[in-house]
């Protein structure tokens, strides 16, 4: 599954662990969303879509 | 990584101390022992506390963490690696000619496998079970 979190974390000029912090996880999950290695769980992929206030599927692309 | 050397230093001191002294005073082998244990067994409880100390600290032990999903995929493994384990140990003992330690490791591999599924079972159960509030007509 592509993403866009490094790109909607880049323009809201923040760093992964201030996003990691936010959303309570551990900055290495960050890393791994943002290299595509890693999958979210639902909950955390609308936690992630709340705080950068976007919807779930401007921040992640299921067609990947 | 510092806690970690400073832990295991310590860890490792205390028993140097420990064998240092009971030689130097000639102190019974069986306090000995049981002081080597105390200091194993506590190294191990304190070693778990700083790790979850460490994973909290870090959120790692979210849920959603990528390290949590590791940590169960890993125990998950691991418990087929024990299964396999007990039933060889089992092997051994029976070729071993010991049945009490057969008789054991079979005991401990049923209890597993029986725990396993019973646990399955009962998350399974808990997923499917409906408040009446979602059933489709």
């Amino acid at each position: 599954m592509r993403n866009s979190l490094a790109a909607k974390r880049r323009e809201h000029n923040l760093r992964q662990d201030e996003v990691a912090r936010a959303v309570g996880v551990s900055r290495q999950t960050i890393i791994a969303i943002e290299q595509g290695k890693y999958d979210p769980r639902l909950a955390l992929a609308f936690r992630l879509a709340s705080f950068f206030s976007c919807g779930i599927e401007d921040l992640f692309d299921p067609d990947e | 990584m510092k806690p970690w050397i400073l832990f295991f230093a310590v860890g490792f001191g205390t028993l140097a101390v420990i064998i240092a002294v009971g030689q130097a005073l000639s102190i019974p082998p069986l306090i000995i022992n049981v002081l080597i244990g105390a200091v194993i067994i506590g190294g191990g409880l304190g070693s778990k506390w700083l790790s979850d100390r460490q994973r909290r600290a870090a959120r790692a032990d979210s849920e959603d963490s990528l390290e949590h999903q590791i940590s169960v995929k890993a125990a998950a493994q691991t418990f087929q690696i024990a299964i396999l384990a007990i039933a060889g140990l089992g092997a051994i003992a029976l070729f071993d000619g010991s049945p009490l330690t057969t008789g054991f490791a079979f005991a401990f591999l049923l209890i597993a496998i029986a725990a396993h599924w019973l646990i399955y079972a009962r998350l399974r159960r808990r997923a499917l079970s409906t408040d009446g509030t979602h059933e489709v007509p």
